[in-house]
């Protein structure tokens, strides 16, 4: 990810939590991956984790850091088709994201 | 030159002619790449060949070609919709900058994210670090223009960080009974 200067400002408080996503006894849970790259801001992808999975700023800021250090993170995991909704949403906001049937 | 403020919860837009130009010419371009990736309806869809818009158009599932073609044939299509409406809400701010309303304020995100991607496509910006090809007049300008909405979209971000979330009311019962008789 590029990397700008953090701003000097106090973060707002978000009450910690996290998207509950409901698992069918019958599906194997799928992931939702995030892979880095070289365009998107850091503050701009913990933005997107925060708006749009209701992260808290530490835990949309550490998903962030892992898909910059490591090149990926899993940033949401469920059924196939509500994993598949979010990597399409992730999409939208031009993040590089991949849909996953995870572990056998 | 481009500047963000915030007028209450909203976000407001400032902007000079010369930088209203700029974003406009670059979204003529967006327009144009993302229209010439329309296909029929039922077209089943492949990975674009052009890596911009493979970029803007990721393979949606890893590690099942066949399964990546049936996703992509079904989100694609709307893909496409959500990025050129979220143009026409950018435009539709240039034609009166002023306090943007929430559609406008994510269609800008995005689409300085979109724009930014497919200029890193083109100046070769492929891995952190990367600074792109800069041989040509042409490139020099593009990876001006790069870093500029790169600048861009960190300053709105600061000010949605300062902002913070914001939880609108609704107006008015969604639902309202009808007067009893």
């Amino acid at each position: 990810m590029a990397e700008f200067d953090a701003p000097l400002v106090d973060e707002p408080r978000v009450d910690e939590e996290v998207v509950h996503i409901p698992r069918s006894s019958l599906d194997r849970p799928w992931r939702t991956i995030v892979w880095n790259d070289p365009v998107n801001l850091m503050q701009y992808v913990t933005h997107v984790f925060q708006t749009y999975f209701g992260y808290s700023r530490e835990k949309a800021e550490r998903l962030m850091l892992q898909v910059h250090n490591e090149g990926r993170a899993v940033v949401a995991t469920g059924p196939r088709e509500d994993v598949e909704r979010h990597t399409e949403a992730m999409h939208e906001f031009g993040l590089w994201a991949t849909s996953d049937p995870g572990e056998t | 030159m481009i500047r963000w403020g915030l007028d209450g919860d909203r976000v407001v837009l400032r902007i000079g002619d010369d930088s209203a130009a700029v974003i406009r010419a670059l979204l003529e371009e967006l327009t144009a790449l993302i229209r010439g990736r329309m296909r029929p309806y039922g077209t089943v869809l492949t990975t674009p060949e052009d890596p911009a818009l493979a970029r803007l158009f990721p393979d949606p599932v890893r590690g099942d070609d066949f399964e990546a073609i049936d996703v992509r044939t079904i989100t694609e299509p709307s893909l496409i919709a959500h990025r050129l409406l979220n143009v026409r809400a950018v435009l539709e701010s240039l034609d009166a900058p002023g306090p943007l309303d929430d559609a406008q304020e994510l269609a800008w995100l995005k689409t300085l994210t979109d724009l930014r991607l497919v200029l890193a496509v083109r100046l070769g910006i492929e891995r952190d670090g990367d600074e792109g090809r800069d041989g040509t007049e042409e490139d020099r300008r593009m990876r001006d223009v790069y870093d500029w909405l790169g600048a861009t979209q960190a300053r709105l971000l600061d000010v949605l960080l300062i902002r913070g979330p914001v939880q609108r009311p609704v107006v008015g019962p969604i639902d309202e009974p009808e007067p009893d008789a």
